[in-house]
């Protein structure tokens, strides 16, 4: 480039810059992205069609038995036991972390211990000891004095709760530290203003830690409830008569076993999604008064691309 | 006229760290004493203490002439339990650094929410009164804000309407601006100059040397857990006679 040519490119190039002001925008392509979703959805295409047209699958028992009255009554018994479980664990799970942080040194340890057991032995263990209490307290008494009574430990230890005992204790010693972190992450500040404006140590727990500790309390507890939700499948070997009990009482008799598991699955499938659409919900309400976004999936922004039309047509 | 805070020979330490050594400090009901000092002098510790947010392990710390945390009985001096430390403490309002809003609330229920579950009033007059102290500190628009959605200066006024909302007698300040943006700061003190003309009683921690020369009735110099001098604004401002304060003094201004 000579000296003179110089100026007269920066005047150009300059007045290009103007004039692109006014020009259309061209957005940039994407084939490959459109090549490997294509890839992607040809491959679970193939393995849909597989599946669907194997005959030793044998849909037709599963359409036989998925809502037959024997498995209604296992997907009856995996509720109830998921939700009572849940619950005792819960509550039991908040009382334990709250004593964690509590300032007496003796409730402290006492919870360590607790949690120290339940997470140390097998989830497996523990619901058949449950189960065999009666080897070493063969029976007990209950009242006081001339009231009291002999109960036979096998007639109260039943299935059902031995298993309740074996999930919900279980559980209440992971749901602990899933609370000790919630209460944990909320500001040492948010107490100081609870305090310092009158509150008692059991309202600020419950008026202000709680409530703000529950944002980071929900996303792992949804977790656990689905893991929860399968877990009570375990309660099958003290035949406490859920979902998996049902399938395998069925194939028991039928020898139809892949069938009947596939049944199980699509039960349990259903209730886990069931369950994580209610999980997304509630981290919408305690999301309240914090600012991040969930980042949304392919589901949700059909979900509000739908809504969006919607509220415009009325 | 007994003195709203009284303070004498008041000692604190953790383990072995001594933050406040021989405090001794009287405030007179309507007064606005400003703590100034460098970091680490124990005057937000000191402040502290006064609702007994800390303890004290030394010395006698007295609001509005019953001492703080301890109630007398037969001659001696039991801490307070729950309910009696909460009714002491809500005569105290108390303005924090960080602001410490209640974050999972709106700017209205914050200011409501100490009214309606400690001092019991109907939850329709707190809400009328909360939009009316929200009005005062120039926020009537903002009161369905959450925190987050509020610029720090925003928050911190919340927070003071938030501290007059319970009728105090006392407002404990505890560098209510350090955390704001510069520009921000401006707003904040404008509305505490408003409460102090009130004739509330209020102690205040803060770093604004020349906002302390304006509204405080009495400054009070603060270093390494003891107060070096105090006295009116004028004199511990323009003619200090320790050395420390002068030290200090060139330092910040």
């Amino acid at each position: 480039m000579t000296a003179s040519e110089a100026p007269t490119n920066g005047v150009e190039s300059r007045k290009r810059q103007e004039d692109s002001a006014d020009l259309p925008v061209v957005q940039r392509r994407y084939p490959w992205r459109w090549a490997c979703a294509g890839g992607v959805v040809l491959a679970l295409a193939w393995m849909a069609w597989i599946l669907a047209t194997t005959e030793t699958m044998e849909w037709n028992v599963v359409g036989e038995y998925l809502f037959s009255s024997e498995v209604l009554a296992g997907v009856k018994g995996t509720i109830v036991m998921t939700v009572l479980s849940m619950a005792l664990g819960m509550v039991l799970g908040t009382l334990i972390a709250v004593m964690r942080l509590s300032p007496n040194p003796v409730l402290t340890s006492v919870a360590s211990l607790y949690q120290w057991f339940f997470r140390g032995t097998p989830t497996l263990v523990q619901l058949i000891f449950w189960f065999n209490l009666s080897s070493i307290f063969p029976g007990f008494e209950v009242g006081v004095g001339a009231l009291g009574f002999d109960v036979d430990t096998n007639r109260v230890m039943t299935p059902f709760l031995a298993a309740l005992l074996g999930l919900g204790l279980n559980f209440a010693a992971y749901y602990s530290e899933i609370v000790r972190a919630g209460i944990l992450s909320v500001d040492e500040g948010q107490s100081d203003a609870a305090t310092a404006y009158g509150l008692s140590r059991f309202r600020t727990l419950r008026h202000i830690v709680l409530p703000q500790a529950m944002r980071v309390i929900i996303p792992p507890t949804g977790n656990e409830l689905i893991g929860m939700l399968k877990f009570t499948s375990l309660a099958s070997v003290v035949s406490y008569s859920e979902l998996l009990r049902s399938a395998s009482d069925v194939y028991n008799r039928t020898y139809q076993v892949i069938p009947l598991l596939v049944v199980a699955a699509i039960w349990y499938l259903f209730m886990t999604t069931l369950l994580s659409t209610g999980q997304y919900f509630l981290e919408k309400r305690f999301a309240r008064g914090a600012q991040r976004t969930t980042t949304s999936t392919l589901a949700e922004r059909i979900l509000t691309d739908v809504r969006g039309r919607w509220a415009k047509r009325r | 006229m007994t003195p709203m805070i009284s303070a004498r020979s008041v000692r604190k330490h953790y383990g072995n760290t001594r933050v406040l050594e021989d405090i001794t400090l009287d405030v007179a009901a309507g007064e606005v004493c400003c703590l100034i000092g460098p970091s680490g002098a124990g005057k937000s510790t000191f402040l502290r203490c006064v609702n007994h947010l800390e303890r004290i392990n030394g010395g006698r710390l007295l609001v509005d002439g019953k001492p703080v945390g301890y109630s007398e009985r037969g001659g001696r001096l039991h801490e307070m339990r729950g309910r009696e430390l909460s009714r002491q403490r809500s005569s105290i309002g108390m303005v924090f650094q960080h602001f410490n809003l209640y974050s999972h609330m709106t700017a209205e229920q914050n200011v409501s929410f100490a009214p309606v579950t400690v001092h019991k009033r109907s939850r329709s007059a707190a809400r009328e009164r909360s939009r009316e102290l929200l009005g005062r500190v120039g926020l009537a628009d903002k009161a369905d804000k959450y925190p987050r959605q509020l610029s720090g200066g925003e928050q911190q006024r919340v927070a003071i309407a938030r501290a007059l909302a319970i009728d105090p007698s006392v407002i404990l300040f505890d560098e209510p601006t350090s955390a704001l943006d510069p520009e921000l700061v401006g707003e904040v003190l404008e509305v505490i100059r408003g409460v102090a003309d009130q004739g509330l009683t209020m102690l205040i921690v803060t770093h604004e040397i020349e906002f302390a020369r304006e509204v405080a009735d009495r400054v009070v110099f603060m270093d390494g857990g003891v107060i070096v001098e105090q006295g009116p604004p004028a004199e511990v401002l323009e003619n200090p006679r320790e050395e420390r304060t002068r030290t200090f003094l060139r330092r910040v201004l």
